[in-house]
């Protein structure tokens, strides 16, 4: 049979000349313009070595940045794959309404950040949000608080309405991974009169493997890409207290700054290549 | 025992209900708020309306040039899943029967895209090349090479699952690539065709990043930047705001009920194997 001719290497053309173009292209200008002082001000574009490298790493402004991004990507990623895993668990046995719960709790993935972000705004407002006004009729006034206006709380609560986004996608792939795993083990563990909780730790933690894996993957790289939801919520604010990586980088395009936006954007691209690699390294080697 | 079991069961569904409403408070807080006056929106509470305003929303239609918003968001969408998809369908099935040296590096290659940020600012200066800011063409040609990557995945994975045997009895009988492919494997893809028309045409209706870096005329902008830039200009006419988030939502609500089960079945794909 002829390769050649009945899969023919043109189908393969479209997408790869689209993709070269959108994406390899600009990576690769990335890397080369972020040696540059390329601003919005001056015609010619000079070569300015690690400068800009050298600025952000000894500047405690877009260290405090790298924090930030951090710090949003390994809470998040740690509280919806704790949350996923539970809810899956509970999803996991077939009951009457499982399917449609199922549906209702995945359905915030499919909305828009934009949308989610000036929802949550209202609802954190400290007038007229639902969190102060629940907070008051539970008779807790004092916890009553300015969520996104106070420097110590605004983090953790964009880091919930993130949570609120998308634990439903971790939960999905949790409770496929759940129905992979064979009956047979949690029986012969019954027997064996395991509780529950040496049923989880012993068996189907290691099972879900696989999920974690990609829970862990998808959620660390969304969490280092973060930029609509914080955008619309604080865009950084109060006092830099939420800027992350994306923010800093449109921040630096807006001002015309744009050799230092692409040296941004290259830290973000390795440091996401980095990460995403390592775990898979370290999740699939542990499994041999 | 069984006492135990009971109260566990009660336990389990007041926490599942309680997700529930957690979930579903702030879809009602945009759909009560649509229907508010303007004054009684301005704090954007879960409350109904004291009086329905189903005016709001011919107000929105007739003073709002949110037609054409909604077209454009409905263009560039429905452009990107065609282009990605057929693109990604085509190019997966090569890359799937192949498999020597060179098409398993292209396959990786794509992969790269599945992991790595875009960077936004050069992107930009190569649409500025091509003539292609502040155009929706330009537009759609980004998000499909964006989509392309996963979209390619999810193919590539499921073809590797049909019998090559198919396609050599195919051609026995008198196929051409062409017809190989559309008549008889691509058929076969209709699982994952759906999955992926629907999350792309998903990630296009949603995003507002990228118009924002491209796009400046407000004729061409997609219902998300134009909310936004509606927002910024009338803060306090949230019942507006609410009707424009609704019209947003209603595509999205009809994709995903039509879908759902493709949906879940596409975002797991894979997470099983590893």
């Amino acid at each position: 049979m002829n390769h050649k001719k009945i899969y023919p290497s043109y189908f393969i053309l479209l997408p790869l000349v689209l993709y070269v173009i959108f994406f390899i292209v600009p990576s690769a200008m990335g890397l080369a313009l972020s040696f540059t002082d390329w601003n919005a001000m001056n015609d010619e574009i000079h070569f300015v070595g690690l400068s800009h490298f050298k600025e952000i790493f000894a500047n405690q402004r877009y260290l405090l940045v790298i924090l930030n991004t951090i710090i949003f990507a390994l809470a998040t990623t740690i509280l919806k794959n704790v949350l996923g895993i539970g809810m899956a668990l509970a999803l996991n046995k077939q009951f009457k309404t499982r399917n449609f719960l199922r549906t209702l709790f995945f359905f915030p993935v499919m909305l828009s950040p934009l949308i989610i972000g000036l929802v949550f705004k209202s609802v954190y407002n400290p007038d007229t949000g639902i969190v102060n006004a629940v907070l008051g009729v539970l008779g807790l006034n004092g916890l009553q608080h300015d969520w996104l206006g106070d420097v110590n709380t605004a983090l953790a609560a964009v880091i919930i309405v993130e949570v609120w986004r998308l634990v439903g996608q971790n939960m999905v792939i949790y409770i496929a991974g759940l129905q992979a795993i064979s009956d047979d083990y949690l029986e012969a563990a019954d027997i064996d009169g395991a509780t529950a909780f040496q049923k989880l730790r012993y068996i189907i933690i290691p099972q879900l493997r696989p999920s974690i894996t990609i829970n862990l993957i998808l959620n660390l790289i969304a969490g280092l890409k973060v930029f609509d939801l914080v955008f619309v919520l604080t865009n950084g604010g109060p006092a830099r207290a939420t800027e992350v990586l994306n923010t800093v980088i449109y921040k630096e395009y807006s001002s015309g700054r744009y050799g230092f936006s692409t040296a941004l954007g290259m830290i973000m691209f390795v440091f996401t290549c980095i990460v995403a690699f390592s775990v898979l390294r370290a999740m699939t080697k542990e499994e041999d | 025992m069984a006492k135990k079991k009971t109260m566990l069961t009660t336990i389990k569904a007041i926490v599942l209900w309680g997700i529930s409403i957690l979930v579903v408070i702030p879809l009602l807080i945009i759909l009560f708020n649509s229907f508010k006056t303007q004054s009684e929106s301005v704090a954007m509470e879960l409350s109904l309306p004291t009086r329905w305003m189903f005016e709001n929303y011919t107000t929105v239609l007739e003073e709002v040039n949110i037609g054409r918003a909604f077209m454009n968001s409905m263009i560039v969408s429905i452009a990107t899943v065609l282009i990605a998809t057929v693109g990604a369908a085509l190019c997966a099935f090569v890359l799937a029967r192949r498999k020597t040296k060179f098409h398993k590096f292209i396959y990786m290659f794509f992969l790269v895209g599945l992991v790595a940020p875009l960077n936004m600012v050069p992107a930009v200066l190569v649409l500025q090349k091509f003539g292609l800011m502040n155009s929706l063409l330009g537009l759609i040609l980004l998000y499909s090479a964006l989509v392309t990557p996963f979209t390619i995945f999810l193919y590539y994975g499921f073809i590797n699952s049909i019998p090559k045997e198919l396609d050599e009895a195919a051609i026995i009988d008198g196929c051409h690539a062409m017809s190989l492919f559309w008549r008889i494997v691509f058929p076969l893809l209709k699982p994952v065709t759906v999955t992926v028309v629907i999350l792309n045409f998903m990630n296009a209706w949603n995003d507002f990043i990228t118009p924002f870096y491209v796009m400046n005329s407000s004729d061409k902008m997609p219902m998300t930047t134009m909310v936004y830039s509606f927002f910024g200009q009338f803060q306090r006419s949230w019942h507006y705001v609410s009707v424009i988030m609704v019209m947003i939502l209603v595509p999205i609500i009809i994709v995903y009920a039509i879908g759902q089960k493709y949906i879940i079945a596409g975002m797991t794909a894979g997470a099983v194997k590893g």
